[in-house]
């Protein structure tokens, strides 16, 4: 069904993923060109037609370009690069020195890889398995902080990631690290403030900005 | 300490993402001009979380590459240096893909490789081998996670001959190597046969195997898996979880 929109995103209303990708849209200013549809995890939806026949994976965020002949990509970290490259009309987030494009790859896998799917197994595991397993939701917490350290290591030394200035891996990180400090470790056993007090400055700092606090705060 | 090599990379000899690095090497003809630090990981002692490995990547995961002759540019995420080598060393454009939508597709399936494959299969080696007690619905979990992304493959695969670009790419690199790891080790065995269950990844699978970089570089990791106490406590591993599960 053709939209009259320049994207449609398929989403989730509570899945972090779906997130990175809305606050990126409001940042360059695109969310009004963005027909949302949030899928409802409960009827399958993210597993059927429409959205399997775009993304056989069966997970969100999906993004289609219709001013792309209706260009399907998925995973959110590839949608984050494919909407900078395409419309950061004004530069937003360039990175003019070709090292530091490699540096963001890297610290997107990182994010892809060592923070989402390790914070989301903890949630998976405190809230979803079929049997309680207190050791598997401790590996996962304990991960959850050796992540947050990595992060204070390089943070307490530099005040941004990448290219000196916020971009789309503070936007990429930030959904999951939230989840983590509200929802993942269990409540008062981890106090962000003393235990990576880089991090939290960088998180009180993305929270702050405007088009972060209006998209998340939904 | 200057090296004389073009690169180093830091690596390990079975550690699966490594290897990706190693087969792409292999693939450009850079093989020859890496100098490869195996770091080793034991009850005594942890290089990869230790100097100097550490000092270059904070995260201390392997594999982390120098670039010498980009003044001592280091990079880490397996995927993420796969596209670096690619984009500076690939001249003859063998993997590099020049099609605007092509290139989103090539991310998007590296990622899906980063965090839909790698860590999920890499949570049955942890919950097989590494988890202080033995929980088998865990151990299902990520055993049922392998086959539903086994699907996936199957489903793009058995209407297009390949992922990407109508041709081998470094997303086929990326997969590999876990995709390996599943089949060989971590379904339990007899179970899961996959010429049956998914016919079009399985011709991927053996047109891989086939490669010459995969027979040498893959072939080596083979070699360090024999010599390390790995296969000795696999079917031990599979075993306690199969008990464990009928006692509840």
């Amino acid at each position: 069904m053709p939209s009259d929109k320049r994207f449609t995103l398929y989403t989730h209303k509570l899945g972090p993923n779906g997130w990175k990708v809305s606050m990126l849209l409001e940042e360059l200013g695109l969310s009004n060109e963005t027909d949302v549809k949030f899928l409802e995890f409960d009827k399958k939806e993210h597993k059927q037609a429409p959205h399997i026949e775009l993304n056989p994976n069966g997970r969100i965020p999906t993004l289609v370009d219709h001013g792309n002949d209706d260009f399907a990509v998925w995973e959110s970290d590839a949608i984050l690069l494919y909407l900078v490259e395409k419309y950061d009309k004004d530069g937003k987030f360039a990175l003019p020195d070709a090292n530091d494009k490699f540096l963001q790859l890297q610290w997107l896998f990182f994010q892809a890889s060592g923070q989402g799917p390790y914070f989301g197994q903890g949630n998976h595991f405190l809230f979803s398995h079929p049997a309680v397993l207190p050791t598997a939701v401790k590996r996962y917490q304990d991960e959850a902080q050796r992540v947050i350290n990595v992060l204070e290591s390089v943070l307490s030394k530099q005040e941004w990631l990448v290219g000196g200035k916020f971009g789309i891996i503070d936007i990429a990180l930030f959904p999951w690290h939230d989840i983590a400090l509200k929802v993942l470790f269990s409540p008062g056993s981890y106090n962000a403030e003393k235990e990576a007090p880089h991090v939290h400055a960088w998180y009180k700092r993305v929270s702050e900005r405007p088009a972060i606090k209006k998209v998340w705060d939904e | 300490m200057l090296s004389r090599k073009q690169f180093t990379l830091y690596t390990h000899k079975t550690g699966v993402n490594g290897w990706k690095v190693a087969l792409l090497l292999e693939e450009l003809g850079l093989y020859g001009k890496t100098e490869l630090k195996y770091l080793e990981v034991d009850d005594n002692k942890n290089e990869v979380k230790a100097s100097p490995h550490i000092d270059l990547n904070p995260n201390g995961r392997i594999p982390t590459l120098v670039d010498h002759s980009n003044n001592d540019f280091v990079i880490w995420e397996s995927c993420a240096i796969l596209l670096y080598l690619v984009e500076k060393y690939d001249k003859g454009g063998g993997f590099t893909v020049s099609d605007h939508n092509e290139k989103y597709k090539q991310l998007q399936w590296l990622f899906f490789q980063a965090s839909g494959q790698g860590p999920y299969f890499g949570q049955i080696s942890h919950f097989l081998f590494a988890h202080p007690v033995i929980v088998p619905t865990a151990v299902q979990r990520y055993q049922d996670e392998i086959k539903r992304v086994i699907g996936v493959l199957e489903c793009v695969m058995s209407e297009q001959e390949w992922l990407v670009a109508g041709k081998f790419t470094i997303v086929d690199i990326a997969l590999f190597p876990w995709h390996d790891a599943a089949i060989q080790y971590y379904l339990p065995p007899g179970t899961y046969d996959l010429a049956k269950e998914a016919p079009h990844v399985n011709a991927w699978y053996k047109m891989m195997l086939e490669r010459p970089s995969v027979k040498r570089g893959w072939g080596q990791r083979d070699v360090f898996l024999q010599e390390s106490p790995f296969k000795e406590g696999l079917a031990a591993a599979h075993q306690r979880v199969a008990e464990a599960a009928h006692e509840k």
